[in-house]
């Protein structure tokens, strides 16, 4: 049984990629399709990770994270931004929020996976 | 800012009639980008689902070619070529041990031959010993009638050693006829081992030749196999390369939207200044033309430079998409090509190496059946030769037994004789040249049984040997024979189950190729894209070369400029962005300070990766 690792992107096709890459590697995806989909199925789903977009419809990544470091259930698992934002000020404020690391797309499978890897040990 | 009065009058104009004329533009450009930016979520989707089976069936069928590999690399086949090696050892053993038999086996039926005439001499002598027998009966017979009465024992006496020396004939002749047949078959059989030998020799010679060679060539395709297998590690690596390609890629659909996003964000931005411009009075109307004038240049400039920029990224990551897809489909069918050739297996007749190795094998198993049978026909001739020498030899034994009953015959003659008197000294005269003629009979037939005796010892010694050696190689060759059968079996099946996943390789490939052949034949999401952009790209290069014909770049849009940066949150866009705005002598925009965020083992990861 692989570990769990939720994937939050509002493009079905990037969510699409990081499900493929991650159960290539053995690992269990469950998806959520904004920051607020993604809020209510951690509400009762203890995961391993998290990887998510920042700019979604209804509730962003910033949101979701603090939504996450606030729950009960997975306030201490690995969160990771995947995400085309590159500034500094906006990874400053991910950092904040509780993210554990920040990925800026286009990324390469094996770069998420060492990245998975390294968090999930 | 301030705009010279002659200008003024004539831009004013002149930027009206030009701003009817790009609002509409830039309104039906906004529709394409709004579709652009949403139109092709469905298409990527349906992309990366058949990337996704692609990758699986190219996984399933580098799993085959590894079966594929294992079965005509593995250790199962090295240890089936080990074994036959020492079966074919085995076999050369064999042919010298039973080449040397053969000889031996001519050679001593040549001997018995040469034994055998020997024996014609003192068989003779016999015979002519009973022709003496025969003239002294009759001698007997003529002398017995001077002696009166007496005479009738001695007729019977007469009676007696006809009857003895007829018997001694017959068994002469039946020792004759027996030394003529085994003659003749020695000579007969002694040909035919020879020949048989020189066949099998020749056929040995032959077969032993191919199957070694078989095994050679069987070793050969095992390490074109060996080699095969790293070569189907290599393109399982390079496929997962494809992949991640193919993945990096498919990500450019969510970056691109988001770029469309921005263009058509800027773009709406304009509208608001259009329709403001159309509810004021002349006098603003001059200022606020001019002033849209200008920042329509810009934001066209712009946008046209950042729409160029994600279409042609778009354009070039599905290019990527299909390019690897193409790269998958092509190395599996060259490792399909190369597994073929490898086993020879291209032809319809689906035949392959292992089955070159069964028919050789078969060829052997033959050979070895083959030897038996003449190990066991050498060994019969020699059971029949020792059984007609040992016939030959109860007759002498015979004639012994009746020359001694001559001996004791002639012995009573003379007896006889003596109590006759004068009358009977020429009986007893007879009576000692028969005593005489038996010695020498005797004679005769220990001269034969010496010879019998030599031959006895002579065939029982090679009999034994043969029989000796044919029971050993038979047991060896039957057991070389059920190995090689069973080793045939074992390859039949191995040739089976190649022949199977041959089938399946050439299954899966067509499958592969024909998978690939489709998805990319139907990925035409980037020409229609880019036709889509270029007719947008055209209409904003068009408004802004006339904006900026009408009213240069100026310094009241730096600010603009500045804050659209804002908007830029992608570091392809930034440059592109700082870009334009130096090329107008606008400096990069102030952005918040940089908060540090100290990134641990980023290098480890690639320069888009940062761990807190």
């Amino acid at each position: 049984m692989g570990k769990l690792i939720m994937t939050a992107d509002d493009s079905a096709s990037v969510r699409q990629m990081v499900a493929f890459t991650l159960k290539q590697n053995g690992y269990e995806v469950i998806e959520a399709v904004d920051g607020q989909d993604a809020l209510t199925k951690l509400g009762s789903k203890k995961v391993d990770m998290l990887l998510t977009d920042l700019n979604m419809p209804k509730l962003d990544g910033i949101g979701l994270i603090k939504g996450v470091r606030a729950s009960a259930l997975n306030k201490f698992i690995p969160i990771v931004m995947l995400t085309t934002e590159s500034q500094d000020s906006k990874k400053s404020e991910g950092k904040s929020a509780g993210a554990t690391g920040w990925i800026v797309k286009p990324f390469k499978p094996e770069q998420l996976i060492a990245v998975v890897k390294k968090l999930l040990g | 800012m301030t705009i010279q009065p002659e200008f003024s009058l004539r831009a004013a104009s002149a930027g009206t009639d030009h701003l009817q004329v790009w609002r509409p533009i830039l309104t039906s450009s906004l529709e394409t980008l709004r579709m652009l930016a949403g139109a092709t979520e469905r298409e990527f989707l349906q992309i990366g689902a058949r990337m996704q089976e692609i990758h699986q069936q190219a996984f399933d069928l580098s799993g085959t070619a590894q079966q594929l590999v294992e079965v005509a690399s593995g250790e199962r086949l090295q240890s089936l070529i080990h074994r036959l090696r020492e079966i074919l050892s085995e076999m050369d053993k064999y042919l010298g041990q039973a080449q040397s038999l053969s000889e031996t086996s001519c050679a001593t039926l040549n001997s018995v031959g040469d034994l055998l005439k020997e024996v014609g001499t003192p068989l003779l002598g016999v015979k002519r010993m009973c022709k003496h027998l025969y003239i002294l009966e009759v001698s007997i017979k003529i002398e017995s009638t001077h002696i009166g009465e007496m005479g009738g024992e001695f007729i019977n006496l007469a009676i007696d050693i006809k009857k003895l020396s007829q018997l001694i004939k017959e068994k002469v002749n039946a020792i004759l006829e027996l030394r003529a047949l085994l003659t003749t078959s020695i000579n007969k059989n002694n040909f035919h081992i020879k020949t048989v030998k020189a066949q099998q020799d020749a056929k040995a010679e032959t077969t032993l030749g191919n199957t070694s060679e078989s095994l050679a060539e069987l070793e050969e395709v095992k390490g074109h196999f060996s080699r095969l297998g790293s070569l189907i590690s290599t393109i399982s690596i390079e496929n997962t390369g494809n992949i991640s390609t193919i993945v990096q890629s498919m990500q450019f659909h969510d970056i691109y939207r988001q770029q469309v996003e921005h263009v058509v964000e800027a773009i709406e931005g304009l509208l608001p200044a259009f329709a403001a411009l159309q509810t004021s009075d002349a006098p603003t109307e001059d200022n606020q033309c001019q002033t849209l004038i200008g920042m329509v240049g810009d934001v066209c400039e712009l946008q046209q430079a950042q729409l160029q920029f994600a279409s042609s990224e778009l354009y070039s990551a599905v290019v990527a998409i299909v390019r690897n897809l193409q790269l998958i489909g092509s190395k599996q069918k060259q490792m399909a090509k190369d597994i073929f050739e490898q086993t020879g297996t291209l032809d319809a007749s689906g035949t392959s190496f292992i089955d070159e190795v069964s028919s050789q094998m078969t060829s052997l198993a033959a050979l070895l059946g083959s030897c038996a049978d003449s190990n066991a026909e050498v060994a019969g001739i020699m059971r029949n030769v020792t059984g007609t020498v040992g016939e030959i030899t109860g007759f002498v034994t015979d004639i012994e037994g009746i020359g001694r009953d001559i001996m004791q015959i002639a012995l009573n003659a003379r007896i006889k004789a003596a109590s006759t008197g004068r009358e009977g000294a020429s009986l007893s005269v007879l009576a000692e040249e028969i005593g005489q003629l038996s010695n020498e009979a005797v004679d005769c037939t220990d001269l034969i049984t010496k010879t019998l005796a030599e031959i006895d010892s002579t065939t029982h010694q090679l009999s034994a040997e043969v029989n000796s050696s044919e029971e050993n190689l038979t047991v060896r060759l039957t057991g070389m024979k059920d190995e090689l059968v069973s080793i045939l079996s074992v390859l039949d099946k191995m040739g089976d189950e190649l022949l199977a996943l041959l089938s399946q390789v050439k299954n899966q490939v067509a499958f592969l190729s024909s998978e690939i052949e489709t998805l990319t034949g139907g990925i035409d999401v980037h020409e229609r894209t880019k036709a889509l952009a270029d007719a947008v790209l055209i209409s904003l290069k068009k408004i802004f070369s006339e904006a900026r014909q009408l009213h240069p770049a100026s310094e009241a849009f730096k600010e603009d400029l500045r804050l659209m940066a804002k908007r830029y949150t992608m570091e392809s866009e930034r440059r592109i962005h700082e870009s334009i705005a130096s090329r107008h002598g606008v400096g990069p925009a102030k952005v918040q300070a940089k908060t540090t965020v100290p990134p641990v083992n980023d290098t480890e990861f690639g320069d888009n990766v940062d761990l807190f």
